[in-house]
């Protein structure tokens, strides 16, 4: 910010050391972090107060551009689908009506006990 | 603080490339399906289920069976069998049977190599390769090339070979095309075909673990006849096992198998609902018969995907108390008033 104070021309750096600033705060303690969101809430740099917190949290019109879940988002399989796919082998390996050569019908009861 | 910047510059040039590599290439399209045309999409199908219980083939579907089904309001008919009755003549026979009574009705017929076994591929194509010429019918016959497969190669390609599930699927048909084939070609794949977990929208720098990623990134699923599909199963459970007769609560029918539908879609592939089931001949569970409805709409709302469903169930020797057994009591299925079941999912 000093660089652009003194008239030094706009170079990449300055918004490279931007992101960076954000990413620091983003990493900082929750009162920190609260602390600067209230520096950028009031530029004049009014006494902290809790009403100046308030209106630097975020409201939901702020998020007007953030894209929306697409219906193929919301289709992905569960979190535990690992979990669901070992399951539903074990069911179907216990299931009597699908064991390979199980001959669990009616009739191959009928035919096993006539032969 | 000259050191500093650049150690800064280098952090944050690492991050900003970590964070566009964390996307999902965007998918591929496939012209796989281009050419498969049924006519009315979905068509309504059914499992004959008879084969697979017996090796010896004692309990195959008749021409007989086939015909009451056809007569009931099926439009196709699944047919598992075990691939060692393959070299059984008894058994060959009696599939044999039952094919031309289906194709004499203009009824589809899917050949369901009904073994758990390896996902497609050229060895897999070479078996179908020689089975198949006792179905040389390509308008109505049609081949799961393997049902539920618990084998394969893996959906990430092997760094030193490059193959994976996609590669080894499209050599497969590939070697089946080459050998002057043109059936139909219905594809499934590991974790019990499962249509919730076909994409999983896997971002470019992980590893593949579902089929839509592994096709996309062997170039998409190929055919050069345009005859192939994807084919998954659901069942409305907790695990979708179809073991148990309660259905998952607070969900849709939508969102039980549209994974797959919307994957499918954006890669220009079509469907094949092989297995699904929500009730049986005496009764629907409410819960149930919601899922199992709604689903049906999303099929029908999306023609130009689903090409069709065949419903498990089908066949007269399963016993009566059986989940999803769709026809009533032995010997009255012929004659007995259609079930509501039978009603929804003949879709009449």
């Amino acid at each position: 910010m000093s660089h652009i104070r003194h008239g030094r021309p706009f170079r990449p750096e300055h918004l490279i050391g931007l992101g960076l600033a954000l990413l620091g705060a983003c990493s900082q303690t929750p009162e920190k972090k609260a602390e600067q969101l209230v520096v950028i809430a009031d530029p004049q740099g009014a006494k902290f107060t809790a009403q100046s917190v308030l209106s630097a949290t975020p409201s939901p019109s702020d998020f007007a551009g953030t894209a929306l879940a697409t219906n193929a988002d919301l289709a992905l399989p569960p979190a535990d689908d690992l979990q669901q796919e070992t399951l539903q082998a074990v069911a179907r390996d216990a299931d009597p009506y699908r064991v390979a050569d199980s001959i669990l019908s009616e009739d191959a009861d009928r035919l096993t006990a006539g032969s | 603080m000259a050191l500093s910047t650049r150690y800064s510059l280098f952090l944050f040039l690492l991050s900003s490339v970590g964070l566009a590599a964390a996307v999902q290439a965007a998918p591929v399209t496939s012209g796989a399906s281009r050419n498969i045309n049924l006519g009315t999409s979905p068509l309504m199908g059914v499992n004959l289920s008879g084969c697979e219980f017996a090796s010896d083939g004692a309990l195959c579907p008749s021409p007989a069976t086939v015909n009451t089904y056809i007569d009931k309001g099926f439009r196709a008919i699944r047919l598992p069998f075990r691939g060692t009755q393959a070299s059984n003549p008894v058994v060959v026979s009696k599939m044999k049977a039952a094919v031309d009574a289906a194709i004499k009705r203009g009824v589809y017929v899917i050949l369901d190599r009904h073994d758990y076994g390896n996902t497609f591929d050229p060895k897999e194509a070479g078996w179908w390769g020689s089975f198949i010429k006792n179905f040389p019918n390509t308008t109505y016959v049609m081949i799961d090339t393997m049902n539920e497969p618990r084998k394969g190669a893996s959906y990430q390609a092997d760094p030193s070979t490059r193959r994976s599930y996609a590669t080894e699927v499209n050599a497969g048909i590939s070697a089946f095309r080459k050998a002057g084939y043109k059936h139909k070609l219905l594809i499934e794949w590991r974790g019990s075909s499962g249509m919730v977990r076909f994409d999983k929208r896997e971002a470019s720098n992980v590893a593949c673990e579902s089929p839509a990623c592994s096709f996309d990134r062997a170039g998409g699923l190929k055919d050069p006849l345009g005859l192939t599909m994807v084919s998954g199963h659901r069942y409305p459970d907790s695990d979708g096992s179809g073991t148990s007769p309660v259905c998952v609560p607070n969900t849709t029918g939508t969102k039980l198998i549209w994974n797959t539908d919307l994957a499918a879609k954006a890669r220009g592939l079509k469907v094949w609902v092989g297995e699904f089931a929500f009730g049986n001949h005496i009764k629907v569970d409410p819960i149930c018969d919601a899922l199992g409805k709604d689903a049906l709409k999303r099929m029908r709302s999306l023609p130009e995907t689903y090409v069709g469903v065949t419903w498990w169930g089908g066949g007269n020797g399963w016993k009566e108390d059986y989940l999803y057994k769709i026809e009533p009591r032995k010997g009255t299925f012929g004659t007995a008033a259609p079930s509501a079941y039978l009603t929804t999912i003949t879709g009449r």
